[in-house]
């Protein structure tokens, strides 16, 4: 056969039947299929475009999204705080995402919570050579020079390197300025036992040189620094024969105060007030059980602004201020004496006993059993002035507690007067009594 | 184009369409599926088809290019040997089928082309996006090639 053969059959060879028909069918099914596929596909990718576009444009979405990657995190290193729990929960929180690194250490602000009074910083520290960083915060006006009128500390302590810390500031009466500079003096935290002292009244030893200094200057956003509402009350009540007037309640994200005044016929000062917050349909917010607890005033021993949990989150149309107990100090009993020599007390605080007054050294050693109020919490029997038989005033700096167990339990705190060659002191008691409500005293706000 | 129109002109031409795509790999598989995706293709796009006048053109030249493809991974893969055009002693060893199949793409196109789909010089040319003298001299080469000694007339069409 020659070529022109050859062509002539393959001309002549016919494809097989129905080829045409099977192509096409099989081609609309894998477009249906694509389709299928590319219409979610398509959807999908109009709602990023849509998503991109709200991020770009759109100032409060860009805010929000910026913060979600770090809420689960951060909701874990709030457990301290219902309050800040619930801020996170409703993604308050304002991003910084600021990193220095000094020598072998890094520092890493990633976020504050931050209103009218208080903020609470979030921040790691890690270091490839040191294992375990400890760190003391301060706060700075925005120039750097002159601390700013607040107090301060860590949420934690022996936090691993890497995981989020936390420090909150907390302003009683000034407001949260727009720019604070927040600084980290960092040191290895001990791995080893110190080393034993001789004694718990010897001065504590000085504080190496930190390994690493930072300084952040942290900027708030007037949306959140401004955040707060405030209620005047103005409704007075008779506790325990004693004219508390609540005169007005501010509302936080961070917590919520309720501040109040005494009436001067009264008879005792109120130092401690025993209440929760309650919302029209049942929910109840504690007193704050870490951090500040209540605040006074240098005019009178008075502790007149009392901190709980935050309702700011839950949007009640009606609170209730349920106040169920309080702690007292008597006017009459503001000082009393003791004779050391003797070991006996004009008075006492009502559930302590003045165990013993012991000489050691040019000390006196004082050891006090108190009752245990609430489950492992010991708490300040005497304040930190005391008297020296001319009058002189003096400081109790350091004391020490242990054995706080169950309520009704007794704890010993125990503390010295250094150099103190008298025989008699005058202290003054934190409190003289308590008192329980024998009906809860209710206060209906808003 | 409608799809129904589309349909109608695939099942049509589709046997052509098979041929051709046999001619350029040797292999009734490999020719199935290069038909499947230009067929494929050319659904997808057929609404872009303005004239559908033009849609023979139009398939074909996806199947050609979809056939290009295929021969360019055989290659890839030793399982497709094409002949230089000084191998002339070769071709002539090749039975037609293969010999066709050896040729250089831009000869072997437009054999099938010219000789086995019945387009015109001046319609290959056009489908091939090259100058129509272009594809007469490509013509002529690929009929040495392969021995075929066609007439004036046949090779003028």
């Amino acid at each position: 056969m020659n070529r022109m053969e050859e062509l002539e059959q393959l001309r002549a060879a016919s494809a097989p039947a129905g080829v045409g028909a099977a192509a096409l069918a099989l081609a609309q099914k894998r477009l249906r299929r694509r389709r299928h596929l590319l219409q979610p596909a398509a959807a999908l990718a109009a709602s990023f475009a849509v998503f991109v576009a709200l991020v770009n444009f759109c100032a409060p979405v860009a805010y929000a999204c910026a913060k979600v990657p770090v809420l689960r995190e951060l909701a874990s290193a709030v457990t301290f705080s219902p309050s800040l729990g619930a801020a996170v929960e409703n993604n308050y929180v304002q991003p910084i995402g600021q990193t220095q690194t000094d020598g072998e250490v890094t520092a890493a602000v990633e976020s504050v919570i931050v209103d009218q009074k208080q903020v609470t910083v979030f921040y790691r520290l890690a270091s490839a050579r040191y294992a375990k960083l400890c760190e003391q915060p301060g706060v700075y006006d925005a120039e750097g020079g002159a601390p700013a009128p607040c107090s301060y500390g860590p949420n934690g302590w022996d936090v691993e390197n890497g995981t989020l810390r936390s420090t909150t500031i907390d302003f009683v009466e000034d407001n949260v300025p727009t720019e604070l500079l927040f600084t980290l003096d960092v040191w290895e935290a001990e791995t080893e036992a110190p080393a034993e002292v001789t004694s718990i009244w010897d001065d504590t030893p000085q504080q190496p040189e930190s390994l690493a200094h930072f300084a952040f200057l942290l900027s708030f956003d007037p949306e959140f620094r401004e955040t707060g509402t405030h209620l005047t009350l103005d409704q007075t009540v008779v506790l325990d024969g004693q004219k508390i007037t609540i005169t007005d309640l501010e509302i936080y994200p961070s917590h919520l105060r309720v501040n109040m005044a005494d009436d001067p016929n009264n008879t005792a000062w109120l130092k401690e007030l025993q209440f929760y917050i309650e919302t029209d349909w049942g929910m109840k917010f504690e007193p704050i059980a870490n951090g500040i607890t209540a605040t006074g005033s240098l005019d009178s021993p008075m502790m007149n602004s009392y901190r709980a949990d935050s309702t700011y989150f839950h949007q009640a149309k009606h609170l209730k201020l349920v106040i169920t107990g309080a702690q007292w100090l008597d006017k009459s009993m503001e000082k009393i004496s003791v004779d050391l020599a003797s070991g006996t007390a004009s008075a006492m605080p009502q559930g302590t006993v003045l165990e013993s007054a012991k000489r050691e050294d040019g000390n006196w050693i004082i050891t006090v059993q108190a009752e245990t109020r609430k489950k492992n919490a010991a708490y300040q029997v005497f304040s930190q002035t005391y008297y020296d038989p001319s009058g002189a005033e003096r400081t109790l700096d350091r004391w020490t507690s242990g054995g706080a167990g169950e309520v009704g339990d007794c704890f010993e705190t125990q503390f010295p007067l250094l150099d103190y060659p008298y025989d008699t002191v005058t202290l003054m008691p934190s409190f003289s009594r308590w008192w329980t409500a024998a009906q809860p005293v209710t206060v209906t706000i808003q | 184009m409608t799809q129904e129109g589309f349909s109608v002109r695939v099942e049509q031409c589709g046997g052509k369409l098979y041929q051709m795509a046999l001619l350029q790999l040797g292999s009734e598989t490999a020719a199935t599926e290069c038909m499947d995706e230009a067929v494929y293709r050319a659904l997808c796009g057929c609404k872009k088809l303005r004239q559908p006048e033009y849609f023979d053109t139009w398939i074909t030249r996806i199947l050609l290019n979809v056939c290009s493809d295929e021969r360019r991974r055989l290659k890839r893969h030793c399982a497709l040997e094409t002949l230089p055009e000084t191998a002339q002693e070769r071709f002539d060893a090749l039975p037609l089928r293969q010999a066709i199949r050896c040729l250089p793409d831009e000869l072997g196109q437009i054999v099938i082309l010219r000789y086995f789909s019945g387009y015109t010089l001046r319609e290959t040319a056009a489908l091939l996006q090259i100058p129509q003298g272009t594809a007469a001299t490509r013509q002529k080469r690929a009929l040495t090639l392969l021995r075929l000694a066609l007439s004036e007339e046949e090779e003028s069409l």
